[in-house]
């Protein structure tokens, strides 16, 4: 009786697994689907401004344009960087705060960059003075001009 | 002789066996002594959700899931479909209002007692429930394209990359690409208007479920005692419950009707001037995260928020005090009134918090693309932060300064040729040289001007 009684449970979830399991596969593929990102394209080398365009104190403000392939989509890429020149060096800073991606902004009287989200300071190596970012600005590598006068390249991954 | 509709609807009934059901869930149904208004919270935000899906519905039929068109979807519908600027209101409102409801019925069962003993399932899935339509709002919020809708979600989707463990996937995930784009627009289009919603009436279901299985809590006996049987459900409770729907639907209306939803300029993610703000019910939290240094960061943007949750989800396994008197629940009173302090005071400091604005007036629905791009970058370059610029309705754009104004663009004269030399160099003390800016960008400009100007 007891031995009947334990096939028949069993048995009865063996046939609810059976149920299900037309139902996980699907479940999985559209998980998959989404956390998969779509893939992209785009980046390499941008050009930006001719070094002697950039000043060597004040970092100046330069819209980074480029055009990348995502998925379907073909975007037009609009970042903004600031760009400050050490002789022939280029130091080159994201305007995107490490904290949670506000935009910030060069104050010209106090010399840093300040976030208008949570209170993130910068100085203007980009490292962080005040509030709550957990790592510096990120820099861009700059690549030096091809030939003199060319702007410099910025090279970018996407 | 029966008459014919009688018998029609003997015939509804007997098939789909409505008078038990009716017995059973309403007229028949006795609720414990001391069921009264605050028991009537959970319908009045089920009602909203009915409304939400309603005017989400209107406003799906003419949305446009794409960055080149979403935020001009939602000009046309707010100005062109009869009703269009109400319903998006009622959706904007009711959103808000449904989340206000949710919180009070929460604090209801909270101070109540009512999440214990047998009913801990009914909490847990009320909580999924909450889940549900903060995501439902945070989704929704990026829909429009306009200015918060993408920095808000910027920043929200940031903050899911501060998880510990596979923080950049989830960031990755929900972005859908690179960054947030196209892709990630058509993700939370599909999140807001598929996934979220049947999330949250299959547990709607299961918590209603739970609600009908050990019915209304009695007010303030112990765990296990039998209550004495109070007010009918129908038509008793029921009308109650029926006058703080309407009146809440009638407040939304208010709203929707006397304000209207706001819509902020388009997305542009190269604009340096704009000041990101949340909608008001994350605005705790947005001051919250102002008090971590970088180190600490995480605490703040993760841990502090997610063991909160995870300490409410396990409220009615840890706390196993039997008593639902208030007074005999001292340390759930004070934690509960600690947390209610906090969250009105960290919101109510956030919202002190405003972010400097000033209007750019928008370009013509259908511009071409010469005339959008010349609004984008007077938008970029801040000239309305010194000019101001008056509709033909009397409408003022831009910042007003009390002297030394800078001429209202509606009386500027130049045409779009001109204005490339004049950008280059105003030869003004007072005005700045736009020399960076190329000479088809001037050029846009004084499009976009002369378009604004012909309106």
């Amino acid at each position: 009786m007891n031995d009947r009684n334990d096939r028949r449970t069993f048995l009865g979830a063996f046939v609810s697994f059976l149920l299900a399991l037309p139902l996980i596969g699907p479940a999985l593929l559209a998980l998959v689907s989404f956390v998969s990102p779509a893939p992209r394209e785009g980046g390499g080398e941008i050009p930006l401004i001719p070094l002697d365009q950039i000043p060597e104190g004040e970092p100046k403000r330069v819209r980074l344009q480029y055009v990348r392939q995502v998925g379907p989509y073909r975007e037009e890429v609009e970042k903004v960087l600031y760009l400050r020149r050490k002789g022939d060096e280029v130091l080159a800073l994201s305007s995107e705060c490490t904290h949670l991606g506000c935009p910030v902004r060069y104050k010209k009287d106090k010399k840093h960059f300040a976030c208008p989200c949570h209170g993130g300071v910068f100085n203007l190596e980009g490292e962080r003075i005040e509030g709550p970012p957990p790592r510096p600005l990120d820099r861009y590598p700059i690549l030096p001009p091809e030939t003199k006068g060319a702007p410099v390249r910025l090279q970018l991954k996407v | 002789m029966p008459h014919p509709l009688r018998a029609f609807r003997a015939f509804v009934d007997d098939r789909l066996g409505l008078p038990e059901l009716r017995a059973k869930l309403m007229t028949g149904k006795i609720l414990p002594k001391g069921t009264s208004w605050p028991q009537t919270l959970g319908y009045a935000a089920l009602t909203l959700f009915v409304l939400q899906m309603l005017t989400g519905l209107g406003l799906a039929f003419h949305y446009s899931p794409s960055t080149a068109t979403a935020y001009d979807s939602i000009r046309v519908f707010e100005r062109s479909i009869p009703y269009g600027k109400i319903t998006r209101g009622l959706h904007h409102y009711g959103a808000s209002a449904m989340l206000i409801l949710l919180f009070l019925h929460a604090l209801r069962v909270f101070f109540q007692g009512a999440y214990k003993k047998p009913r801990e399932l009914t909490w847990l899935f009320g909580l999924a429930l909450f889940g549900c339509v903060i995501g439902l709002g945070f989704t929704g919020y990026l829909l429009p394209w306009d200015q918060k809708a993408y920095f808000a979600t910027k920043v929200g989707v940031n903050m899911a990359s501060q998880a510990p463990i596979g923080g950049h996937e989830i960031q990755q995930a929900l972005y859908g690409g690179p960054d947030l784009g196209p892709n990630t627009l058509g993700r939370f289009y599909v999140l807001h208007i598929l996934v979220l919603p049947l999330a949250l009436l299959g547990l709607l279901a299961l918590h209603l479920f739970q609600v009908q299985r050990h019915g209304i809590t009695p007010p303030g006996l112990p765990v296990g005692a039998r209550g004495e049987p109070g007010p009918r459900y129908h038509p008793t409770h029921t009308l109650k419950e029926a006058l703080v729907a309407l009146l809440v639907v009638g407040v939304v209306a208010y709203l929707a009707i006397q304000h209207g939803a706001p819509l902020e300029a388009e997305a542009d993610p190269a604009d340096l001037a704009y000041d990101p703000r949340p909608e008001w019910y994350f605005l705790g939290l947005f001051q919250l995260l102002k008090f971590f240094p970088g180190s600490l960061e995480s605490l703040g943007a993760f841990w502090l928020p997610n063991l909160f949750l995870v300490a409410l989800a396990l409220l009615p396994f840890y706390d196993r005090n039997p008593e639902r008197k208030l007074k005999k629940r001292p340390l759930a009173l004070g934690l509960g009134l600690l947390f209610l302090v906090s969250i009105v005071s960290l919101t109510w400091l956030g919202a002190q918090d405003k972010p400097r604005h000033y209007r750019t007036p928008p370009h013509p629905l259908g511009a071409s693309p010469e005339v959008k791009r010349g609004y984008l970058l007077v938008r970029r370059e801040g000239c309305f932060s010194c000019h101001t610029y008056t509709d033909d309705r009397g409408e003022v754009y831009g910042e007003t300064k009390e002297e030394d104004d800078a001429p209202d663009m509606a009386d500027f004269d130049k045409t779009p040729q001109e204005m490339v030399d004049f950008l280059n160099d105003p030869e003004s003390d007072i005005m700045p040289n736009f020399d960076h800016l190329k000479p088809e960008e001037r050029l846009a400009i004084g499009r976009y001007l002369e378009v604004i100007r012909a309106k």
